[in-house]
């Protein structure tokens, strides 16, 4: 099991690269959270169709050590399932 | 947090500048769009501010080449400028720019305005 | 830092802004000499407008007002050359080194340490002469944009809150597109500034999300629903998507009070008419808005015209085959009437705005004007949800920015003055808006030092307006002020916009069906009123024939309808009848009289008795009344205007023109012209 180390700054500009990241997870999502300092709407988007997938696919998705900021900003954008899911689905 | 400050007056940089640092930002300046361009290889700002009427490269010109540009095309750009016609909005806003806040310079619209793209 | 740093470095700035001008001054000298050998550059009137600029830009930053404006004034003709609209030659390069000496002679005295500074006016009356007819004749939207430019954003907008701030709940649904993150932006700003009003509650919709093999990364796919609990208005949230233009959709409601747990008894109920959603091109159904292009409505305002006059010709042609009107065509039609009414009454209100929008504006003309002038003044606004046809409301700013200047200008006395009389020394503007008898009536009021009617008379005569030893009562002195010619350039501070009088006042909400009227009471006060139409685009009104041409009166106007009998006119003067009505007499107009077409009087049969805005009577004669209806009101094209008392027509079922009458100029022109005409006579 590969943990996918989040950036700083999931911004506009890291959608593209993380989608791509995001496409190479086998089976299962498991995300670290801690450097994480902000997270904007399209990386959020991608967290969202991350999460959609692995529950198509029967597979976990979990975002570990979610910083404040990370926190702050998924329940900003309505994103509080997400900080919730956790293993396998 | 970075802030490029991009104008031809010395006093309106000073003055922006000084609002910007007292609320905590760093802010880097250039005195027009060619310098920017120059300055911004060196570090990459979270926000740039600019006017819009500058010798050599104008903010329109300025703001273009930063779209085009893989660093700096989604990087908040506001306009400070006196300039407060409708078609100058619509002619910012087709070349990129995120928001616009007219002079005379006021302290707390701009940081409103900072906050705004960068909160 | 400590904040002691910053204030010195304050003073550190403005010097560096003395340094920055002296070159800027230096390098227009430059350029302006090099102009002289090269007047076509472009590029050197470029560099001069810009040194200008610049010099303007600092100058409001520290609030060195008269720099501002001297090197405002100096950069709007600039433009003007920068443009091209002006070519430059020896005599404007002349003019631009004297503005240059008088921007030095300006910027030297604030370095000195003064405050304020006059240029000479022959160096102002030489730039204004560039900006031409401009200058003498008004042109209010420029003067705006101007005023704006200069100061308009150097206010936080006060929020003049006439109820305890209650809160509200807003439901706010919002989607962007991939220009909205093209541009920079972010929907997590949108929603830290929503945060930033009150409270967020935020869900979002990802059904439309595609998995992570079908995504595309610069979509936007999700939706978001927020319930925003605030004590700011409706603008508050407008305002933090002015930004983004049609990159995001907002559909904003305002939820009910009853919806929420804890309640305000007292609340508004009239909640919808909180929203200005129009203003930003968006219309209100229920109390959802949707955004809609303001040129497609207006279309639709024109169509419904045209289905009102097809509904005439219909009605026309079933008279003309005798068709009965209990016949079960005859009700379908009356049926089919009755809709396309309520349709065009439910468009034209589609395009109401509430005044607010212009009275919001004026809010920042009123503390410009009051700082300029140093007078301390509390603007209180009255019925900003009144709503006026857009038609109307864009006609209503320029007027009424002047009125409020002037009210301030010349209304409202100086703080000490005030202090002295007894007064608060803070003056009380109040601006008012409500409905009265189908019109809409703008009240202006000042408890500034009033009218005073002998200076009025005074000046009057001194201009030439009216003859000395003329008899008017206070009324008509009052309404001298409105007279051509009577501010003049010389008279009016810059304050009051520059040859702006309250003639042009006058005649431009004379355009728009507008009247004006004044009350004053020496010491205590003014109060202008305006009343105003609904709406330009349809009248209620009475058709009637003479001399088989058709017209119409607006119902508004008419307050009673007579049999004529010609044999109790009387003659009172040449060319002028009386009637008699109740316990009095009217002057008599006869219809025929307006077509300057010889007629036999004999065929009148009908009298109106036509009412004014003043209430003032008088009997006008027709030959007979056709159908009462409402008409689409169309401007005359050109070659209708040899009928001087015309401007406004209707087209009917049978495609006929009617004019419609234009009862203040029956009241004001003829009967003025007539009286006037005999007292020569006399």
């Amino acid at each position: 099991m590969s943990v996918l180390m989040l950036p700083e700054l999931l911004d506009t500009k890291y959608a593209l690269p993380f989608s791509e990241l995001l496409k190479k997870e086998e089976r299962e999502f498991v995300l670290d959270g801690s450097q994480v300092g902000r997270v904007g709407g399209l990386c959020f988007q991608m967290l969202v169709s991350a999460y959609r997938t692995a529950q198509m696919q029967g597979a976990g998705f979990e975002i570990r050590n979610i910083s404040d900021a990370m926190r702050e900003n998924l329940q900003l954008m309505g994103g509080d399932f997400l900080l919730e899911a956790k293993g396998d689905a | 947090m970075n802030i490029l400050v991009v104008d031809d007056s010395r006093t309106m940089r000073d003055l922006v500048s000084r609002e910007l640092r007292k609320d905590g930002y760093e802010v880097e300046t250039s005195e027009d769009g060619v310098e920017a361009l120059e300055k911004i290889s060196d570090f990459l700002p979270a926000v740039i501010i600019t006017d819009l009427n500058m010798p050599r490269m104008d903010g329109l010109q300025l703001t273009r080449a930063l779209r085009a540009r893989s660093d700096t095309k989604y990087v908040p750009i506001i306009f400070l400028t006196t300039e407060s016609g409708d078609d100058l909005r619509r002619a910012a806003r087709e070349a990129g720019a995120t928001g616009w806040i007219v002079k005379p310079f006021d302290g707390p619209r701009l940081l409103a305005a900072v906050r705004r793209v960068s909160a | 830092m400590s904040t002691e740093d910053f204030t010195d470095d304050m003073d550190a700035i403005r010097l560096i802004f003395f340094d920055e001008c002296d070159e800027q001054l230096t390098l227009l000298e430059e350029e302006l000499t090099a102009l002289e050998d090269e007047p076509e550059n472009g590029e050197k009137i470029n560099t001069i407008f810009r040194c200008v600029h610049s010099i303007k830009g600092g100058a409001a930053a520290f609030g060195m007002e008269d720099l501002v404006r001297f090197s405002h004034l100096f950069e709007s003709v600039l433009d003007r050359f920068r443009s091209g609209e002006l070519s430059v030659n020896a005599e404007s390069i002349r003019v631009f080194l004297k503005c240059k000496d008088a921007l030095s002679d300006i910027v030297s005295d604030f370095k000195n340490g003064g405050s304020t500074y006059e240029v000479a006016p022959e160096i102002t009356a030489d730039l204004e002469h560039y900006l031409g007819s401009d200058a003498s004749e008004p042109e209010p939207a420029s003067e705006e944009v101007r005023t704006e430019d200069i100061f308009g954003m150097s206010f936080a907008p006060v929020k003049i809150e006439i109820d305890a701030p209650s809160e509200q709940q807003f439901s706010i649904v919002l989607t962007v597109s991939p220009e909205f993150y093209e541009r920079g932006d972010d929907i997590r700003n949108i929603l830290m500034a929503l945060e930033g009003l009150g409270q967020i509650k935020v869900q979002v919709d990802s059904d439309a999300v595609p998995l992570l093999a079908d995504i595309s990364p610069g979509q936007s796919y999700l939706t978001w629903q927020i319930l925003l609990t605030t004590e700011k208005s409706r603008e508050s949230i407008d305002e933090i998507f002015d930004w983004c233009g049609d990159d995001l959709q907002a559909v904003i409601t305002s939820v009910p009070e009853e919806a929420e747990q804890t309640k305000i008894p007292s609340a508004p109920v009239a909640e919808e008419k909180t929203d200005p959603p129009v203003r930003k091109g968006t219309e209100r159904k229920d109390s959802a808005t949707v955004r809609v292009d303001i040129q497609r409505i207006d279309k639709l305002v024109d169509l419904i015209g045209e289905l009102v006059i097809n509904q005439g010709a219909i009605q026309s042609q079933m008279r003309r085959n005798k068709v009965p009107g209990d016949s079960f065509l005859g009700s379908v039609v009356t049926a089919q009437e009755q809709l396309i009414h309520e349709l065009q009454e439910n468009v034209i209100t589609m395009r109401a705005y509430p005044i607010k929008t212009v009275f919001q504006k004026l809010g920042r003309v009123v503390r410009e004007t009051a700082r300029l002038t140093e007078k301390q003044v509390r603007l209180v606004l009255e019925g900003e949800d009144t709503e006026v046809d857009r038609s109307i409301l864009e006609k209503l700013s320029d007027p009424l920015t002047h009125m409020v200047r002037n009210a301030i200008d010349h209304g409202i006395e100086s703080p000490e003055v005030r202090a002295q009389a007894g007064k608060d020394p803070e003056g009380l503007l109040r601006l008012r808006a409500f409905q009265r008898s189908g019109r809409i009536i703008v009240e202006i009021q000042d408890d500034g030092a009033g009218l005073d009617p002998d200076r009025i008379y005074e000046k009057a005569v001194e201009k030439k307006i009216i003859e000395k030893g003329q008899r008017l009562d206070r009324e008509e002195i009052y309404s001298l002020i409105f007279e051509p010619g009577f501010s003049t350039v010389a008279e009016v501070t810059d304050v009051s916009g520059r040859g702006v009088g309250m003639d042009v006042v006058k005649q431009s909400l004379q355009q728009i069906n507008g009247r004006i009227f004044i009350s004053s009471s020496k010491g205590k006060g003014t109060i202008f009123s305006i009343s105003l139409p609904f709406t330009l685009s349809v009248i209620e009104g009475i058709i009637f024939k003479s001399e088989g041409q058709d017209f119409v009166v607006p119902i508004n106007n008419v307050s009673d309808t007579i049999i004529f009998d010609n044999s109790k006119a009387f003659h009172i003067g040449e060319g002028k009848y009386g009637y008699p009505y109740r316990d009095g007499y009217l002057s008599v107009i006869y219809a025929s009289d307006l077509l300057d077409v010889p007629s036999d009087k004999k065929n009148q049969k009908i009298c109106f008795v036509i009412e004014n805005e003043n209430e003032e009577k008088m009997a006008f004669i027709v030959d007979k009344i056709i159908d009462q209806s409402r008409f689409v009101v169309k401007n005359l094209e050109d070659n209708y205007r040899k009928i001087a008392c015309f401007s406004t027509a209707t087209i009917l079922g049978d495609g006929n023109v009617a004019f419609i009458l234009d009862v203040e100029f029956l009241f004001g022109e003829l009967l003025k012209k007539r009286e006037s005409s005999l007292e020569e006579r006399v």
